[in-house]
């Protein structure tokens, strides 16, 4: 029995966390988020609880959402409190109305968090 | 395998895991307990952590270089008087019947080498005059004339030459390499691939790690353009963007880790650590504009242009930043045809650069520990395929030349005989599973206790076979 050779190297890391491509995806991932249930009584963490079931299409567990929920509100306040560096990383048309660029940026680490985990590029 | 069967292995695998009660970093580690390196365990939480060999090393790092499609010793390193004196006539019917070649189906004629030979240096090994700068360090090299492989197809014999079995799914030399040895760099990969020309036949499983956690597999830097690509941030992310991204990921992974214990979660998480100190190690390696003119002048390097000069001098770059195994393939030396004007080709680009890397290694003191390989899936026929107009040789199994340098090897030696007309070895053959054994030998390694339990086997290199050659070793 020979198993297919896995692909599991420095490379593709660095090719899911700065290829152009999968930088857009972050985006648009990022984007769906900061806008889901906008003007609803929608929390933060439920929105990530969403996103991590849409990566990795499994509920996620409570230590996951903590986590993912903790790295949110810590990069939100940071974001909010620099929004220089949140317009720098999110460009103008990347800000849906009613998303401000700290929101954004806050949720695009959020979204390549998730799209760099194992379970996401495995489905394993 | 039917589903149950494989619920089955699946179930007793993470029992395994659980049982071992090792905690998150303990789970990638039970595969690999399963081997006799007593002295040095790979460890999960650091699995490329340079480890001690079984006894005391002659060499520390491999430059490998392959050169895809298997030029011909015949014209290269073999010289043969009295295959000049038979060209043109016959094979022997001895040796023809029965023979099975790759292409040649007619009784083929002898070709004589329309090389002429040369001997430089102390020791006055022949080199053929398609290789002069390499005469000129000829007292630096082994030259191994007796070499035999199984396969005469060039993908079977490079997975053979590389992986010791010609099918797809074992580790590579420089897997089983790493595995063993660990490496000195924490900041780059223990085992890096430069590529000039096409990907061998065989394709990346020639630095495939194949059972072998995928930790230790080959990783391959491009040749033009960026030599790794995406190792800049997006645009408005900073490097402490990056840092707690990854560390974001790696924790979300370690708890994935503790809960299915799949030893590839352990590796990944290493690979992302990995990715980050590249971002900045990369660069600076990689970046040969520094390098002084002298040193571009001997290797006749230009920054920025694709060659295998410019990679034999990342070579160099790589071994003096410790890294572990570094493996060129050139491809373009299948030469059915026209054989004389594609032979001087190739080796006017290989043959200043080889050279330079040798010299290079000699005078930075880096070559007592670095053991430079040159070599080939197979060598090529005594007799001529084709057109005699514009001759070629066919692929070859039973006798070639490789040589090394370096590492503990002798210097201006030759080692081993092939017949009047270099068809069959004559004297002391050494089969690759034995030029295997004996380039671990020379790092260090028993080749009979680098082993790796997979399929309930303790999986070697070589196999059953494989016997270390002391005849070279200084």
């Amino acid at each position: 029995m020979i198993n297919r050779s896995r692909t599991n190297t420095p490379l593709q890391a660095l090719t899911l966390l700065n290829d152009p491509a999968y930088v857009e995806i972050g985006v648009g991932l990022a984007k769906r988020l900061a806008t889901r249930g906008l003007n609803s009584e929608m929390t933060d963490r439920e929105r990530i609880a969403y996103a991590f079931r849409l990566c990795v299409a499994r509920e996620a567990k409570p230590v996951e959402i903590d986590h993912l929920t903790r790295v949110f509100e810590q990069e939100l306040k940071y974001f909010q409190d620099h929004p220089q560096a949140a317009q720098k990383l999110i460009a103008a048309d990347d800000r849906p109305e009613g998303v401000g660029a700290s929101r954004m940026a806050a949720w695009l680490y959020v979204a390549n968090i998730l799209l760099n985990l194992d379970e996401t590029i495995t489905k394993g | 395998m039917n589903a149950h069967l494989q619920q089955l292995l699946n179930y007793t695998r993470r029992e395994f895991f659980q049982r071992a009660g090792m905690g998150v970093g303990g789970a990638a580690l039970t595969t690999l307990l399963a081997n006799d390196l007593q002295a040095a365990l790979p460890t999960a939480a650091n699995p490329m952590a340079a480890r001690k060999s079984h006894f005391a090393p002659k060499a520390k790092n491999v430059i490998f270089l392959h050169m895809v499609g298997a030029p011909s010793h015949l014209d290269l390193y073999d010289a043969k008087p009295k295959l000049q004196e038979l060209d043109g006539e016959l094979v022997p019917d001895k040796l023809w019947e029965g023979l099975r070649l790759a292409f040649i189906r007619e009784q083929p004629k002898l070709m004589g080498s329309p090389f002429a030979f040369r001997q430089q240096g102390e020791a006055g090994l022949p080199i053929s005059e398609l290789m002069p700068h390499l005469g000129s360090v000829s007292d630096e090299l082994c030259m191994i004339h007796s070499l035999k492989t199984d396969h005469f197809n060039h993908a079977p014999a490079q997975l053979f030459f590389q992986t010791g079995f010609s099918r797809f799914g074992r580790p590579s030399l420089g897997s089983w390499v790493n595995y063993g040895l660990g490496s000195e760099n924490s900041n780059l990969p223990g085992f890096v691939v430069l590529i000039t020309g096409n990907v061998a036949g065989a394709g990346n499983s020639l630095w495939g790690s194949g059972f072998l956690p995928s930790i230790y597999q080959g990783v391959e830097f491009r040749s033009s353009g960026d030599p790794v690509l995406f190792l800049s941030n997006p645009k408005g992310m900073t490097g402490e963007d990056r840092r707690r991204i990854i560390d974001s990921v790696n924790h979300l992974n370690q708890v994935q880790l503790a809960d299915v214990g799949d030893p590839e979660i352990a590796t990944r998480i290493n690979q992302y650590e990995m990715a980050y100190r590249m971002q900045s190690a990369v660069p600076e390696l990689m970046d040969i504009s520094n390098e002084p003119k002298h040193i571009h002048e001997q290797y006749g390097t230009q920054p920025g242009k694709a060659s295998f000069a410019n990679n034999c001098l990342l070579a160099r770059r790589l071994v003096e930043r410790g890294v572990r195994f570094v493996q060129l393939f050139d491809q373009g030396w299948d030469h059915h045809g026209s054989i004389v004007k594609s032979l001087k080709n190739k080796c006017r680009q290989v043959d200043q650069p080889i050279a330079a890397l040798i010299s290079d290694l000699r005078q930075r003191g880096l070559l007592d520990d670095t053991l430079v390989v040159w070599g080939a899936e197979f060598g090529r026929t005594p007799m001529v395929q084709g057109d005699r107009k514009a001759p070629g040789r066919d692929h070859h199994k039973d006798a070639y030349t490789v040589w090394m340098a370096g590492g503990g090897v002798k210097r201006g030696f030759a080692y081993g005989k092939t017949d009047d007309i270099g068809f069959n070895v004559a004297e002391n053959p050494m089969h690759v599973n034995d030029f295997h054994a004996t380039l671990l030998h020379l790092l260090g390694m028993d080749h009979e206790r680098l082993t790796f339990k997979f399929q309930g086997l303790d999986m070697r290199v070589t196999g059953v076979a494989g016997n270390v050659v002391p005849d070279i070793i200084a």
